[in-house]
């Protein structure tokens, strides 16, 4: 039976590499846009315009030479500096590098799978390793200390915490005289301002509600294949969880790139989603615009 | 080897690269004084933002001389420290390189902050953590770098 063209739209729910490859690019400029600021360098025109040419070069070879040259760029700029350098950067090159090695590759689609699927438990994995090791996570101290000032859920909090935003005020003028003298800062303990009830209590249930969570993605990668659209959701569910936090957006693209790699025939309605999130995290990181709802 | 090898062993070397850029960034945060927000490790949000770190100047007199904050917003007199007025282009290198200096204080970076103020001059990184479930701020000095003799 001959089988119709894909028209463009419907290669959203076909596992089209061209899909794929136009969402990693279009996370890759984001990024070096966004980064840039209001005028953007001359390396970042230079970088942009070598990926341009490169997804719409005729020749394929001459397009994974562009690849290889904009992921070695990608690469370059983390090198020195890798300490400075936040960890979506280095997923970032890391998607470069896989554009560069794959960028000819037929089949295309199982290679950019595996490494989806590998960067997806590592990512997670890895987190989750972080925080259990790190006791000032585990304490619900670094959700405590973002919820009483307001990083998180500054809408929502004072409606649920009486008395955070007096709280507030007078722990980051605490924390801030802390800071100005030599002596406190180099080494002392200060108690805080009574913190309102149920704050502590709050952040220690946040806490190990998201280590659940994150290990139970873990063990949703594991049986993915089992469980379907689920593991889908359970993606899209973290990334909102995130968005609503923080202002992570080109992180939370990659995350929902790596799930639109990983659908199959089961979960193929998840494809116009995925692409729906990354366009709206992206074109939102680039315009500034974060909706002040839960924020 | 086949295209199609190639490919798949292509894939497999960024594979461990990620996961050994991973375990080496998980080894400098635990082991050494890298910031868990940084390089390669998915730490973000585990440990203290890199801005509860602060950076400290004192003159050659140690503990017992004036301290001078660069790092966050610098207080103190930096001109002072440095024996006379500072040029406005070394005043932000300054700063720039205090700042570079809290991700991952390593006696080489702090080397280039004391060469850029341009005097003896001891480095000091603080870290502030703010204990919700203990109700206090607790500070401790994380490194310290003597002046170059």
């Amino acid at each position: 039976m001959t089988r119709l063209p894909i028209r463009p739209w419907q290669a959203v729910l076909e596992k089209h590499p061209a899909v794929l490859r136009a969402l990693i690019a279009a996370a890759l400029a984001a990024h070096l846009v966004g980064t840039a600021g209001g005028t953007l360098p001359p390396l970042t025109w230079a970088m942009l315009a070598t990926g341009a040419l490169a997804l719409v070069m005729p020749d394929r070879r001459i397009g994974q030479a562009l690849w290889t040259v904009l992921a070695l760029a990608f690469a370059a700029r983390l090198i020195p500096d890798y300490f400075r350098a936040a960890n979506h950067e280095f997923v970032l090159a890391y998607f470069a590098l896989l554009m560069a090695l794959l960028w000819r590759a037929e089949p295309f689609w199982p290679h950019a799978e595996r490494f989806c699927l590998f960067m997806l438990a590592l990512l997670m994995g890895l987190a989750l390793i972080q925080k259990v090791s790190s006791p000032f996570y585990m304490d619900g101290d670094l959700l405590g200390q973002f919820l009483l000032q307001r990083d998180i859920y500054g809408m929502l909090t004072p409606l649920l915490i009486p008395g955070i935003g007096e709280a507030d005020i007078a722990a980051t003028a605490l924390r801030d005289r802390v800071l100005a003298d030599y002596a406190l800062s180099a080494g002392s303990v200060t108690p805080l301002p009574p913190l309102p009830e149920g704050l502590a209590a709050t952040a220690l249930a946040m806490t190990y509600s998201s280590i659940a969570f994150q290990g139970g993605l873990e063990v949703a990668l594991l049986f993915r294949r089992r469980l379907g659209v689920v593991l889908h959701l359970v993606i899209v569910f973290f990334v909102i969880t995130v968005y609503a936090m923080r202002h992570e957006n080109v992180f939370l693209s990659l995350n929902c790139i790596m799930g639109f790699a990983l659908t199959d025939d089961r979960s193929r309605g998840m494809r116009v989603i995925y692409v729906g999130v990354i366009g709206w995290l992206l074109v939102t990181y680039l315009l500034g615009y974060r909706p002040a709802l839960l924020i | 080897m086949n295209r199609q090898g190639a490919i798949t062993h292509g894939v497999s070397a960024l594979m461990l690269a990620a996961a050994l850029i991973g375990g080496a960034q998980y080894y400098q945060s635990h082991f050494d004084l890298l910031t868990p927000w940084k390089g390669g490790g998915y730490g973000m949000y585990t440990e203290p933002h890199p801005n509860y770190r602060s950076v400290w100047a004192l003159g050659a007199g140690g503990e017992g001389a004036a301290a001078v904050r660069l790092f966050p917003r610098p207080a103190g007199d930096l001109a002072a420290l440095a024996g006379g007025v500072i040029p406005r282009d070394r005043q932000i290198a300054i700063l720039r390189q205090a700042a570079y200096l809290r991700f991952f204080p390593r006696a080489a970076e702090a080397a280039r902050l004391q060469a850029l103020i341009g005097a003896p001059t001891r480095i000091e990184v603080h870290e502030l953590r703010l204990s919700v479930a203990h109700g206090e701020i607790r500070t401790r000095r994380l490194f310290v770098a003597e002046p170059a003799r």
